[in-house]
């Protein structure tokens, strides 16, 4: 062990603490098996260690769990209310709407056939017809009306709405997730 | 038992929405979270706001643990830096909590923590109220590496530190602690010096 060599009290505190490794470690080692009356010292700071790690930890006011799960659920619950139109299961509103809309695109070209006898049915003598009055539509003059043309328009009109509002609650959620 | 649950498997439930998962990490480590934050912002009723607020964050980021350290560190870090944006709030000139250039308070300043502890001539009190006159700093590392145990590379984590500076600082809390409990505890504190 070399004359010069102090084993000072942050010495001493990082040799309890685990600092010190190798040469350093070795150096107080053999220090204090030759200087056994240091071993006082160190038994102090492991007393005081001790003192430290037995300090019992602080308790916050009773019912401080249920105020933060209460917090967190009200933080939660903007969510949770939009969370429904993010599922999946309530995706048939909206399938439902687009159906309603093609089903109103599409019935007047189906039916068109049978809506225009004359230019699609073959004669037939007039005594062999019966005199059955069958109810027909003018479904050409149902295309072409002002009334189908605003509905569909309107129709489009809330389509789109709905999917911007969706697309913005959808946002929402995820930006207030953060 | 929910004492057996790890937190890993916690934190998974919670990721699902299971709101007991939730509660039994706040009930696990709400005492550290809250002495910890306590330790830092020195009243009970900051404490609580930056214990709750730390848990909010902490849930709200909970997707973003990967699970590199333990939830405990991250949690801490959490309650640290939020104790730290805290005292930065109440104090916005506040530059550094680094006690570096600041003197140990050794006045007699008669502080109610400090009397309570010297009429109950209870030790533990007085060794807590000795922390409690360290910076904030001070007390979080030296609460952090003695009371939790924490390693000094899990404090570097926490706190944001270089391994060096940590070590640095863990010396230099410890002897404002020690010249604290000489000053102020001496009676109170029996350990031998």
């Amino acid at each position: 062990m070399e004359n010069n060599f102090m084993l000072t009290d942050d010495l001493l505190w990082d040799y309890a603490d685990g600092f010190l490794e190798g040469d350093e470690k070795l150096r107080v080692d053999a220090y204090l098996r030759q200087h056994p009356e240091q071993q006082a010292r160190l038994e102090a700071i492991m007393a005081e260690k001790r003192a430290f790690s037995g300090l019992t930890l602080e308790k916050p006011n009773a019912g401080f769990a249920q105020q933060v799960i209460a917090a967190w659920a009200a933080e939660q619950a903007p969510a949770k209310a939009l969370q429904p139109l993010k599922a999946k299961g309530h995706d048939w509103i909206l399938w439902g709407i687009a159906a309603a809309f093609g089903l109103m695109i599409a019935v007047p070209f189906l039916m068109a056939p049978t809506a225009a006898p004359a230019e699609f049915a073959f004669r037939v003598p007039e005594e062999y017809i019966p005199q059955i009055q069958v109810p027909t539509f003018d479904w050409v003059g149902f295309i072409s009306s002002a009334w189908l043309r605003n509905t569909v328009l309107l129709t489009m009109a809330f389509m789109g709405l709905k999917i911007l509002d969706k697309y913005l609650q959808v946002r929402n959620v995820r930006l207030s997730g953060h | 038992m929910s004492a057996a649950i790890s937190d890993e498997t916690l934190i998974q439930q919670a990721l699902t929405g299971r709101q007991a998962a939730f509660a039994t990490l706040v009930n696990r480590y709400e005492r550290y979270a809250f002495t910890l934050a306590l330790r830092m912002v020195k009243n009970r009723e900051d404490a609580h706001e930056v214990a709750q607020d730390a848990f909010l964050r902490a849930f709200r980021y909970l997707p973003d643990f990967r699970g590199e350290a333990k939830f405990s560190t991250w949690l801490y870090k959490i309650v640290y830096s939020t104790s730290l944006n805290f005292l930065r709030k109440q104090n916005p000139d506040i530059q550094s909590l680094d006690d570096e250039n600041r003197p140990v308070r050794l006045a007699d300043e008669g502080t109610p923590d400090a009397s309570h502890a010297m009429e109950q001539n209870d030790r533990n009190a007085a060794l807590q109220s000795a922390i409690g006159h360290l910076s904030s700093d001070d007390a979080a590392i030296i609460t952090l590496f003695y009371l939790y145990e924490h390693t000094l590379d899990e404090i570097c984590q926490i706190t944001s530190l270089t391994m060096t500076n940590a070590k640095t600082k863990l010396c230099r809390a410890r002897q404002r602690l020690k010249a604290i409990v000489e000053n102020r505890f001496a009676t109170e504190l029996s350990i031998d010096r």
